[in-house]
């Protein structure tokens, strides 16, 4: 079996994890280094649907009510009571700054992902957020970097993969960095045998 | 090698014969204590952990061999709803929180996502690079 650096994922979450992925960064000449991500899936079902704006809401097992979407293809596919598979994704990267004294505010990414018409209706939106930070102190033993943001903030953030620890060990405290973080969620219908 | 641990002997048989049938390389254990006694000679790549065990929870196997320096990609599978001692699994490392019954595509993204290929994939050489 063979073990590499944790690279983009596949199939529906893929549109996300491009989002810290380098060939989203070829304007900015410079690659994110991912320093960790995690998945979190969960059963559901569907509970509320909009048809106006084609949002769609799931209720988890667990009970929390969660509102997805819109979903631009197959939404009229979807039938209350559906089965569906909810999906977590957050991942966090790092990158140089390319132009430390330009704008310090942080800037935020949206993107959508909605499956082809004739598949098995699926959605996922995400929303990354860029943010100047500076170097505030690195830990090689834990692996992880603090770095404060612009407003003062501080945080600590632990890799857990090759690349974002290889990177950590060659921080030094007062580097200007960009801090990418993304969050996405996808919802797919995993029972169509219920209808 | 993936070690897939979980009580239910069902479980894990099911989730090793669908990772063998992707081409993954992979061995059951009934515990986490039979993993952790096999831990020199498994030498697992990856972990599909049961959450809920008996004896060593999947978060008491993590923190173990975290306590010990052993660095390893854990997925864990859970049919529980106590959204804290998940969010606890992710926070202490686990890459990925799947629920019961696996699904099979999130189970292969989370694999890949660790950086984990089939060993088909990895004897018909290098993927091209995307």
């Amino acid at each position: 079996m063979r073990r590499s650096h944790a690279r983009p994922a596949v199939g529906l979450l893929a549109f996300a994890a491009a989002l810290v992925s380098p060939s989203a960064w070829v304007e900015n000449h410079t690659e994110p280094t991912l320093l960790k991500q995690v998945v979190h899936q969960e059963y559901a079902t569907v509970a509320g649907l909009d048809p106006g704006t084609h949002m769609v809401s799931v209720r988890e097992d667990g009970g929390r009510v969660v509102s997805v979407g819109p979903v631009r293809h197959n939404f009229d596919q979807i039938r209350l009571g559906d089965r569906v598979n909810v999906t977590f994704y957050a991942a966090t990267a790092l990158q140089s700054l390319p132009n430390p004294s330009a704008d310090a505010s942080a800037r935020v990414q949206s993107q959508d992902y909605t499956a082809p018409q004739g598949i098995r209706p699926a959605t996922a939106s995400g929303q990354t957020v860029h943010s100047p930070v500076t170097v505030v102190a690195v830990d090689p033993v834990k692996e992880s970097v603090t770095v404060q943001h612009a407003d003062g903030r501080r945080q600590t953030i632990q890799s857990d993969v090759q690349p974002g620890q290889e990177l950590i060990r060659r921080l030094h405290p007062g580097e200007s960095l960009e801090l990418i973080q993304t969050r996405s969620v996808s919802v797919r219908v995993s029972d169509v045998r219920s209808r | 090698m993936i070690a897939v641990v979980d009580d239910d002997e069902a479980v894990h048989k099911a989730i090793t014969r669908l990772l063998r049938t992707a081409g993954y390389s992979c061995r059951g254990f009934n515990s986490g204590r039979e993993l952790l006694n096999d831990w020199q000679s498994a030498h697992p790549d990856c972990l599909v952990l049961d959450l809920q065990m008996p004896e060593f929870s999947g978060l008491e196997v993590q923190r173990r061999l975290k306590a010990v320096g052993v660095r390893v990609l854990t997925i864990m599978i859970t049919a529980s709803d106590e959204r804290r001692v998940i969010n606890q699994s992710l926070a202490e490392g686990a890459s990925a929180c799947l629920r019961k019954p696996v699904d099979a595509q999130t189970l292969f993204t989370a694999l890949e996502m660790g950086g984990m290929h089939p060993d088909a994939v990895a004897a018909s050489g290098p993927l091209a690079p995307s």
